[in-house]
C-alpha cells in the first residue's frame, strides 16, 4: 500500500547493532524465500534508525509527522483482519512539516517487556513489527514496516517431575511407560521405557510421535489444531510380558516451539508424546502425554554460535552441547564426575537400569 | 564423534537406525573418544527396540561381531588397564556378552512360539540355522582371557545357566549346554560341576539328559583319570552326576521330567558305563548305588509298567546288566552288586533272562573267575536259572539241541570254577550244585553231573591230605564223600546214562582206590560190571567198555586184595572172552592179559605190589591168537597178529618167562607168510582204504621187527635168540 502510486517517499529502517544480532529466516508465504528477520530476546532494547528520503530528490513532501511503532500483535488466520495488539508503543519522529532531502531518525524502545514469543501457526500468529508511519494529509501515509522476532527464555523448572504411567486394556495388553520429565527444553532429549507387563496382542511395532496442538478462540469458536512433529519407531516386532524397551529422542532435529498457555487468551499451543502400538491388524493403540516445553537461556553457550539455522525455529547453537547428563543409572559408578565432564563426550544412558531388566525376564 | 553419534540417532525406523548406531558406535570405541564400557552398555541396550526374533538376531550378531575385537579384557587396549580410562574390563565385556547372549536366546525361543502350529518343523529348521547366532556369544565369553576360573564361577556360569534354565526350550536347552559344556575346559568345567548338574535337573523333561552327560563326562575324563582316587576328593563328581540323575529319573513335581523308562536305564548306563567304569573302575559302592537306584525304579515301575512290558525298555535294561558283566571281567563281583540278582530274576522276561545268564557264564569261563564261596554260587544259580531248569509250562523241545548242548556244557565247565581252599566248603557248595542240577531234568544232568563227580573226587585227596593222623575221622569224611559221588552217579545211572555211569564209577573206583579204600572200590567196580552186564549192549560199546574196566582194574590192584583183585579181573576175562566179534575178543584178550601181569608202585613210601601170573598171561596170549586165527579178513588178521606180537614183546620185555623166544620167533615167521599171502591183496586192492591198511600194518610189523634189532644190537638179554 505503502507504494501504490504517488507516495512520496522511501522509509528504510535499520535495525541497530545489525552486524551482532541474530537472525531467524522466516518461511514466506506462497514463496520459497525465506524471509530473514532480527532476533530478540526477552526485554532487550530495540533500536535503529529509520531513514525517510523523498521519491523525488529535492522536491518538497509535506507531512503531518513521522510515528515509529512497536507493535505486537496475534493475527487469527480465520478471521481476516481480526488483530488484537497487545503491545504499542509509538514515538514520533518528526513534528508535522516539511522534507526535502533524506533525513535520517535514530529511534530506541528501551528494554520494552515482550511479552510472548513470535510465533507462526496454522490459524494463528504472533507477531512484532516496528512500523514507521510518515503521515499525509489528504493522500495515504506512507508506511513500512519490519518484522522482528521474539524469543524469551524461561528458567530452569523447579519442579520436574518424570512422567510414569501405568495403562492398559484390560485383558489384552498392559504397560507401563515412564519418561524422564514432564518438561523438556527444546534440545532435550527424551529418555524413558516401556514395561509390557501383559502382552496378549501381536503387536507389530511401537513409535512415539511428537503432536503439536494448536488452539485457537474460544467459546464456540474454538479452533484446534493438531500437527504430527515426528513419528519415531522404538520399538520393532512384538514383544513378550516382561520386556522392556528404551527410549531416546533427540528433540533438536524437529522445529519446536516452546508450549504457550493461554497467550492473552487468544491461544495456546501444547505438545503430546503419543505412544502408539500397532499390531498385526494395523490396530492402534496409544496414549498421549503432554509435555511442557521450554526454551533454555543458551547465552553462555553462543561462543561457536552464529551459525544460521535453517528453519525459522533451529537455534544457530552447537547441535551436540545438550547431550542429557549420564543420569541417575550411571551414578553409582561415575566415581569421578568432574574429570567426567572433561572427557570428549558422555553416552546417554538408557533409561532403564540395567538392573532392573534383567530382573523379571523370563520369569514366572 | 559424538555428534556422529547423536545423529545417527534421528533417524526415525528403528531398524536401521540401530544398524548405524552399532556401526558408529564401534568406531567411537575404536577412535578412543569414548570408554568401550559405556558405548557397549548403551549399545546392548539399546537393541532392546528390535523385538522380532530374527531381525533382532542378526542386529545383535552384528553387535556381537562389530564389537569383538574392541571388549576391555585383560591385554585389551581399550580397557582400563590397556590405558584407556574408563574403559572399563573383562567384567564389563562379560556383562556385555552375558546380556546380548539373554537377549538374543529369548529372541530365538520366541522364534518357536510365534506363528501357526501347522509351520512347527520348518520353524525348528530354522531355528537350527540360527542356533549359531546364539553359541557365538557363550564361545566368544570363553575367548576373554581375562575369564579365569573364578570368574567364570562367580559371574559367568551363573547367568548363562540362569538364563538356559529360565528360557524354557528344549532346543536351546539342549544346543546351548552341549556348547557351554564344549567351549570351555575341564578345568573350568571341575570345579563348577555341581552347579552345571544342578541346571541341568532344571532342564526340560524333553531334553536328552543323556547326551549331556555323556559329553560332560567325555570332557571331564582326561582330568578325573589324572586325579588320585584314593584320596577323598573336594568334589565327589560320581556323587554330583548320580544324584543328579536320581532327581531326573524320579518324577516329581519339582521338576519337568519325565523319563521314560528306557531313557532312565540309558541315564544310568551311561553313568555306569563312562563314569564308573571309565574313571572309577570297580569301585563297587559307586556300583551298589547305581543298580541300587536302578532297582527302585523298576520295582516302582513294576506296578504300573513293568520293564518286560516294553522290548526297548527290556534290551536297556539288558545293557545295563552286561555293561557290568563287561567291564568288570568278574561275575562274583557282578553278581554281589546290589540287587543284580533281583533284577535278572524279576524285572526280565524269560529269553532276556536267558541271554543274561549265557553272558554270566561266558563272562566266568572267559576270564577263568574263581567262585569261592556257598553264596557266590547261589547267586551265580540264581540268575542263571533259566539255564538250569525248564521254564514251567513253555516247549523247551524246539530248543536246538546244538544250543542246548552249548548252554549245558557252559554250565558244567563253570562247576570247575568253583575254587576254595576249604574243601568242607566245596563239599557244601557241591551239596548244593547237586540239588539245583538235580531238579534240571534227565537231559540237563547229562552235562552237569559229571563235573560234579570230577570235582567232587578231586576233593578226595585234599580231604585225605586234611585228616592226616587222624584217620577215624579220614574215614567218615571220606566216606561221607564217596557216598555222595556214588549217590550222584548212580542217578545219572537211573536216569539212563547207563554208559555214562559206568564210566563215572570207573572214576570213582579209580579214586578211592588211590586213597585207599579198597571195599568202597570194590563196590564201585561191581556197580560197573552190573551196569556193563545188565545195560551194555551194542557191541562197540561193550569192546569200549571192556577197554575201560581193564585200564582201570589194572591201577586197582594197588587197593585190592588179591582175592577181590582176582575175581575182578577173572571177571573182565570172562566178558572180554564174550565179546561178539572175534578181533574184538582178541584184543579185549590180550589186555586182560596184562591184567594177570600187574605191578604197582607203592606211593609215599608204600610197599610195591604185584601181581604176576606168568602161565596165565602166555595161555590169554595164545588164546587171543587162537581167536586171531579165523579171521577171514586177512588183511585184519595180520594186523591183529602183529598187534599180538607187540603184546608178547611187551611181556618178554617184562621179563615173564613163560613167554619164550620160540612164541616170538613163531609168530614173526606167521606174520610174515600172512604178509606174503597178502601182497597180491595189497597191490592189486582197487579198495585204497584196503591198500592203507595193508600199508600200515606192514610199517608196524617193521617198526616192532626194527626195535628188535635195536633191542639185539644194544646186547638186551633174550632178544639174540629171537629169529627173524
Amino acid at each position: 500500500m505503502a507504494f501504490l502510486f504517488g507516495a512520496a517517499c522511501t522509509i528504510e529502517i535499520s535495525i541497530g547493532d545489525a552486524d551482532t544480532r541474530r537472525y531467524v529466516d522466516l518461511p514466506i508465504e506462497n514463496s520459497t524465500n525465506l524471509l530473514t528477520v532480527p532476533l530478540y530476546v526477552g526485554d532487550e532494547t530495540v533500536k535503529g534508525s529509520v531513514k525517510v528520503s523523498p521519491v523525488t530528490k529535492g522536491k518538497k513532501m509535506d507531512h503531518q509527522g513521522i510515528q515509529i511503532e512497536l507493535i505486537g500483535q496475534i493475527d487469527m488466520f480465520y478471521e481476516r483482519g481480526n488483530s488484537f495488539e497487545f503491545l504499542s508503543m509509538s514515538k514520533d519522529l518528526e513534528a508535522p512539516g516539511d522534507l526535502t532531502a533524506e533525513k535520517e531518525y535514530p529511534f530506541e524502545f528501551l528494554n520494552v517487556e515482550k511479552q510472548f514469543e513470535s510465533y507462526n501457526g496454522i490459524n494463528v500468529r504472533l507477531r512484532y513489527f516496528l512500523k514507521v508511519t510518515v503521515k499525509r494529509g489528504l493522500v495515504s501515509n506512507v508506511v513500512k514496516e519490519q518484522d522482528l522476532w521474539v524469543r524469551n527464555f524461561t528458567n530452569v523448572p523447579e519442579v520436574n517431575h518424570p512422567i510414569k504411567m501405568e495403562v492398559g486394556i484390560e485383558d489384552c495388553l498392559h504397560i507401563e511407560f515412564e519418561y524422564n520429565r514432564s518438561k523438556y527444553h527444546m534440545k532435550d532429549v527424551i529418555i524413558g521405557k516401556i514395561y509390557f507387563l501383559l502382552v496378549r496382542i501381536k503387536i507389530k511395532h511401537m513409535e512415539l510421535a511428537i503432536i503439536k496442538r494448536e488452539s485457537t478462540g474460544s467459546g464456540p469458536n474454538l479452533y484446534n489444531e493438531s500437527e504430527t512433529v515426528t513419528k519415531y519407531e522404538i520399538m520393532d516386532g512384538a514383544p513378550v510380558r516382561g520386556e522392556s524397551i528404551p527410549i531416546r529422542l533427540f528433540l533438536s532435529p524437529f522445529e519446536l516451539t516452546p508450549t504457550y498457555k493461554s497467550i492473552s487468551n487468544k491461544f495456546s499451543l501444547k505438545y503430546y508424546l503419543n505412544l502408539v502400538l500397532v499390531d498385526e491388524d494395523d490396530r492402534r493403540y496409544f496414549k498421549q502425554q503432554e509435555i511442557i516445553l521450554w526454551r533454555k537461556n543458551e547465552k553462555k553457550r553462543t561462543k561457536k554460535g552464529g551459525r544460521k539455522a535453517k528453519t525459522g525455529e533451529k537455534e544457530g547453537t552447537d547441535a551436540a552441547v545438550e547431550q542429557p547428563a549420564p543420569s541417575a543409572t550411571k551414578a553409582p559408578e561415575a566415581e569421578k564426575p568432574v574429570e567426567k565432564e572433561e572427557k570428549p563426550a558422555s553416552i546417554p544412558a538408557a533409561a532403564a537400569p540395567s538392573q532392573v531388566e534383567e530382573k523379571g525376564l523370563f520369569d514366572g | 564423534m559424538s555428534e556422529l553419534y547423536e545423529v545417527v540417532q534421528y533417524a526415525g525406523n528403528i531398524v536401521p537406525r540401530l544398524y548405524l548406531l552399532v556401526t558408529v558406535g564401534s568406531v567411537y570405541i575404536k577412535t578412543k573418544e569414548a570408554p568401550a564400557k559405556d558405548v557397549l552398555r548403551d549399545l546392548v541396550e539399546m537393541c532392546r527396540g528390535v523385538q522380532h526374533p530374527t531381525r533382532g538376531l542378526f542386529l545383535r550378531n552384528y553387535l556381537s561381531e562389530v564389537t569383538k575385537d574392541k571388549l576391555p579384557d585383560i591385554g585389551s587396549e581399550y580397557s582400563d588397564e590397556g590405558g584407556m580410562v574408563g574403559g572399563g574390563d573383562v567384567k564389563d565385556s562379560v556383562h556385555f556378552i552375558l546380556q546380548n547372549f539373554t537377549e538374543m536366546n529369548k529372541l530365538w525361543v520366541r522364534m518357536q512360539r510365534q506363528g501357526p502350529v501347522k509351520n512347527r518343523n520348518k520353524r525348528e529348521d530354522e531355528r537350527r540355522d540360527l542356533r549359531l547366532l546364539v553359541g557365538k556369544n557363550l564361545a566368544r565369553l570363553s575367548q576373554l582371557d581375562g575369564v579365569d576360573v573364578q570368574l567364570y564361577q562367580e559371574a559367568v556360569l551363573p547367568k548363562v545357566l540362569d538364563q538356559i534354565v529360565k528360557c524354557d526350550d528344549q532346543i536351546a536347552q539342549q544346543y546351548l549346554i552341549e556348547i557351554l559344556i564344549s567351549v570351555f575346559p575341564e578345568t573350568y568345567h571341575y570345579p563348577t560341576l555341581e552347579l552345571l548338574l544342578k541346571a541341568v535337573s532344571k532342564l526340560q523333561g524333553t531334553v536328552n539328559i543323556r547326551e549331556i552327560f555323556e559329553r560332560l563326562i567325555e570332557r571331564l575324563k582326561p582330568l578325573l583319570t589324572g586325579l588320585d582316587h584314593s584320596q577323598p576328593q573336594e568334589i565327589d563328581v560320581f556323587e554330583l552326576f548320580f544324584s543328579t540323575a536320581k532327581l531326573v529319573a524320579t518324577p516329581s513335581e519339582q521338576h519337568n521330567y519325565k523319563l521314560s523308562q528306557t531313557d532312565v536305564l540309558s541315564l544310568y548306563s551311561k553313568l555306569l558305563e563312562e563314569l564308573v567304569f571309565g574313571v572309577y573302575p570297580n569301585h563297587t559302592p559307586y556300583i551298589n548305588r547305581i543298580f541300587d537306584a536302578v532297582y527302585d525304579h523298576l520295582v516302582s515301575w513294576a506296578a504300573s509298567e513293568p520293564a518286560t512290558a516294553s522290548n526297548d525298555t527290556l534290551s536297556k535294561l539288558y545293557a545295563l546288566l552286561k555293561i557290568a558283566l563287561d567291564k568288570q571281567h568278574n561275575v562274583v563281583a557282578t553278581l554281589a552288586t546290589a540287587h543284580y540278582i533281583d533284577i535278572v530274576n524279576t524285572h526280565l522276561n524269560a529269553s532276556s533272562q536267558k541271554r543274561i545268564a549265557d553272558e554270566i557264564l561266558k563272562s566266568a569261563l572267559a576270564h577263568q573267575t574263581i567262585i569261592p564261596t556257598v553264596q557266590d554260587v547261589e547267586r551265580l544259580f540264581a540268575c542263571i536259572k533259566p539255564l538250569l531248569r525248564d521254564e514251567e509250562g513253555s516247549a523247551s523241545d524246539e530248543e536246538d539241541p546244538d544250543d542246548f548242548a552249548q548252554d549245558q556244557n557252559r554250565v558244567a565247565a563253570v562247576v570247575h570254577l568253583f575254587v576254595n581252599p576249604s574243601a568242607e566248603v566245596i563239599y557244601g557248595i557241591l551239596t548244593n550244585v547237586r540239588k539245583e542240577f538235580g531238579l534240571g531234568g534227565t537231559k540237563r544232568i547229562k552235562h552237569t553231573l559229571p563235573p560234579l563227580v570230577f570235582k567232587s573226587l578231586q576233593l578226595v585227596p585234599l580231604l585225605k591230605q586234611m585228616t592226616a593222623g587222624n584217620p577215624e575221622q579220614w574215614g567218615n569224611v571220606g566216606k561221607k564223600i564217596f557216598k555222595f559221588v556214588n549217590e550222584t552217579v548212580t542217578v545219572l545211572e537211573r536216569t539212563d546214562h547207563k554208559e555214562l555211569a559206568m564210566r563215572l564209577f570207573l572214576q570213582c573206583a579209580e579214586c578211592a582206590s588211590n586213597v585207599g579204600f579198597e571195599t568202597i572200590a570194590y563196590e564201585f567196580i561191581t556197580k560197573v560190571f552190573e551196569i556193563y552186564e545188565n545195560d551194555i549192549v551194542d557191541s562197540k560199546q561193550q569192546f569200549r567198555a571192556i577197554n575201560e574196566i581193564v585200564g582201570t582194574l589194572y591201577g586197582l590192584l594197588r587197593v585190592f586184595g588179591e582175592e577181590n583183585y582176582d575175581t575182578l579181573i577173572t571177571k573182565a576175562y570172562v566178558h572180554a572172552t564174550k565179546l561178539l566179534k572175534k578181533h574184538d575178543q582178541c584184543r579185549a584178550v590180550y589186555m586182560c592179559a596184562h591184567l594177570f601181569w600187574g605191578e604197582v608202585k607203592g606211593e609215599n613210601g608204600g610197599e610195591d605190589k604185584e601181581w604176576k601170573n606168568g602161565k596165565k598171561v602166555l595161555a590169554l596170549l595164545q588164546k587171543s591168537l587162537r581167536i586171531a586165527e579165523p579171521t577171514m579178513d586177512s588183511s585184519l588178521n595180520v594186523s591183529l597178529y602183529v598187534e599180538i606180537l607187540n603184546e608178547y614183546l611187551y611181556f618178554f620185555e617184562h621179563k615173564n618167562d613163560a613167554v619164550q623166544v620160540k612164541y616170538l620167533s613163531g609168530l614173526i615167521s606167521l606174520i610174515r607168510k600172512n604178509l606174503e599171502g597178502m601182497e597180491g591183496i595189497e597191490d592189486s586192492s582197487s579198495d585204497p582204504v584196503v591198500a592203507e591198511e595193508a600199508g600200515l600194518t606192514r610199517l608196524f610189523f617193521e617198526n616192532t621187527l626194527e626195535h628188535i634189532v635195536r633191542k639185539q644190537k644194544q646186547g638186551a638179554p633174550g632178544y639174540s635168540e629171537i629169529e627173524l
